[in-house]
């Protein structure tokens, strides 16, 4: 007997329209495979951050469950077969973490933790270091104009 | 090589941000933490840009992934 964390992706078309329904589907399962369900509440309902199954949003719903090993073949097998489910994930809960009374998802880490240099948050690939292997930052060949933005075309005229 | 110990030094830190907040398990379920150390592509820091030990780098190895195969994160965002 172990204890799971199971994260269930709902059709957000059917959550919103009936909700019970929806997630009677996945108690039922869990229910029926399950010895024990210690907490099952609904997450979140976010846009996803890609389709699936032509969905663009979709419904998440938390459980956490005690349940025999041979059982979770049995859950999974089963919901796969739910049209309500669009995607699930079930994973075995350390021993040692203790099922949380509450559902919240902290951020591990504060803000004034993060210790990346330069303060701002840097948004770019992860290729940065490679540049001060060539040593041509400083080679002086900026690339803005140097002041020879001449007199090229004056077409001021033709307006009478 | 000694730069990367050198600059912890000079803070007076630990290395690993998740040591350092004393996180046992990384949560795959908070995506503001992973997407902390993700590019604006959706890839993983490296373990010299993130700063992770190898624990926790690992942990956070497999946090993304669930997030990613429950589309709270991107494989790879345009």
């Amino acid at each position: 007997m172990r204890t799971y964390e199971g994260m269930f992706l709902l059709d957000s078309g059917q959550a919103v329209k009936d909700w019970d329904a929806t997630v009677g589907v996945v108690i039922g399962v869990l229910e029926r495979y399950c010895t024990e369900l210690a907490l099952n509440v609904k997450w979140e309902d976010r846009k996803l951050s890609y389709p699936i199954k032509k969905q663009k949003r979709g419904t998440y719903y938390l459980a956490y469950f005690k349940a025999p090993t041979e059982a979770i073949a049995q859950v999974r097998a089963d919901l796969l077969l739910r049209e309500e489910v669009l995607r699930f994930l079930i994973l075995a809960r350390p021993e040692d973490l203790p099922i949380p009374e509450t559902l919240e998802v902290t951020t591990m880490i504060d803000d004034e933790d993060d210790d990346r240099r330069g303060g701002g948050r840097r948004r770019r690939d992860d290729r940065g270091s490679r540049r001060s292997g060539g040593g041509r930052d400083d080679s002086g060949d900026d690339d803005d104009n140097d002041g020879d933005d001449g007199d090229d075309g004056d077409d001021d005229g033709g307006e009478d | 090589m000694a730069y990367g110990k050198r600059r912890f030094q000079k803070y007076g830190r630990g290395r690993c941000r998740f040591s350092r907040a004393k996180v046992k398990y990384v949560d795959w379920k908070d995506i503001q933490t992973l997407s902390r150390l993700s590019t604006g592509q959706g890839k993983m820091f490296s373990r010299k840009r993130s700063g992770n030990c190898a624990r926790h780098q690992r942990q956070f190895k497999a946090a993304i992934k669930y997030a990613r195969f429950m589309a709270l994160m991107p494989y790879v965002a345009r």
